[in-house]
């Protein structure tokens, strides 16, 4: 009889640590990242975000799914300027940095973590001469 | 139980390359041998574990590899040739690339921490992990 809860011990603290891991952790499931259409509209900025990390970044307006939204882009080495168009992919995350919008009232803007952008060029449209 | 006598020449055979193994290390990495390069751009910085990290980026001549150069002195132009020293591994950076504009998070690239940096000119500069401010210079 002693034999079965000796067994069972490991894998009851195994079980317990998973369970508090989970509880702790602010991990959130994988995410497959995503490419936008972003603009760049404002200078590269130092932040501090709501969960508490310093990022650098740009505010920026994303195109998705014919959307338009206002990101925190937060890449590693800003080496973009003000108005430039990107072709960027990454995740939207849980954090969000608070900003001022005007008329004392404060948003919300969500952070976009950069894995990699490049400058979005526009290719002229094809035009079939006329016949 | 006496042993064979064949074996025993065996086992010092043995020992002498496994002692051999274990002070040899790895091959890539570590080399205190001259590399000629040729600078692909001016001075540039990537990131490393949340540290930027200044240098150039440059080809090297005989190989055609691309290294990134980790020193601080900005004094080099692109397209400049320079004779560099120190050790190089594979890391993970983010890079900006200035000729096609484009931002990689994580990027293999192999950095090359320079000891010694010494232009066609015969100007030569020190980098900041130089072997003398590392504590491995060597002794009188």
């Amino acid at each position: 009889m002693r034999v079965v809860p000796r067994a069972l011990w490991p894998a009851a603290l195994i079980g317990l640590a998973f369970f508090q891991a989970r509880c702790q952790s602010r991990l959130r499931p994988w995410v497959p990242p995503q490419e936008v259409r972003a603009k760049i509209i404002s200078e590269a900025t130092f932040l501090r975000t709501g969960l508490g990390d310093y990022v650098e970044g740009y505010l920026a307006e994303c195109e998705s799914h014919f959307q338009t939204e206002t990101v925190v882009m937060v890449l590693e080495l800003p080496c973009y300027r003000l108005g430039d168009r990107l072709i960027v992919t990454g995740r939207l995350t849980d954090d969000s940095v608070r900003l001022p919008l005007g008329d004392r009232t404060e948003g919300r803007i969500p952070v976009f973590d950069v894995t990699a952008a490049k400058p979005n060029v526009p290719k002229a449209p094809v035009i079939p001469a006329l016949k | 139980m006496r042993a064979r006598p064949v074996s025993r020449p065996a086992l010092g055979l043995a020992a002498l390359l496994v002692l051999a193994g274990c002070r040899s290390g790895p091959s890539e990495g570590w080399s205190s041998r001259a590399r000629t390069m040729i600078l692909t751009s001016g001075p540039t910085a990537i990131v490393m574990s949340s540290s930027q990290v200044p240098g150039y980026w440059a080809r090297e001549a005989e190989s055609e590899q691309e290294f990134f150069l980790y020193t601080p002195v900005r004094s080099y132009e692109k397209g400049g040739r320079v004779t560099v020293e120190g050790p190089f591994g594979v890391a993970s950076a983010a890079v900006f690339r200035d000729e096609e504009g484009t931002y990689l998070r994580r990027s293999p690239t192999r950095v090359l921490v320079v000891w010694k940096m010494a232009g066609a000119d015969g100007r030569s500069d020190k980098g900041p992990a130089s072997r003398e401010a590392a504590g491995h210079a060597r002794r009188p």
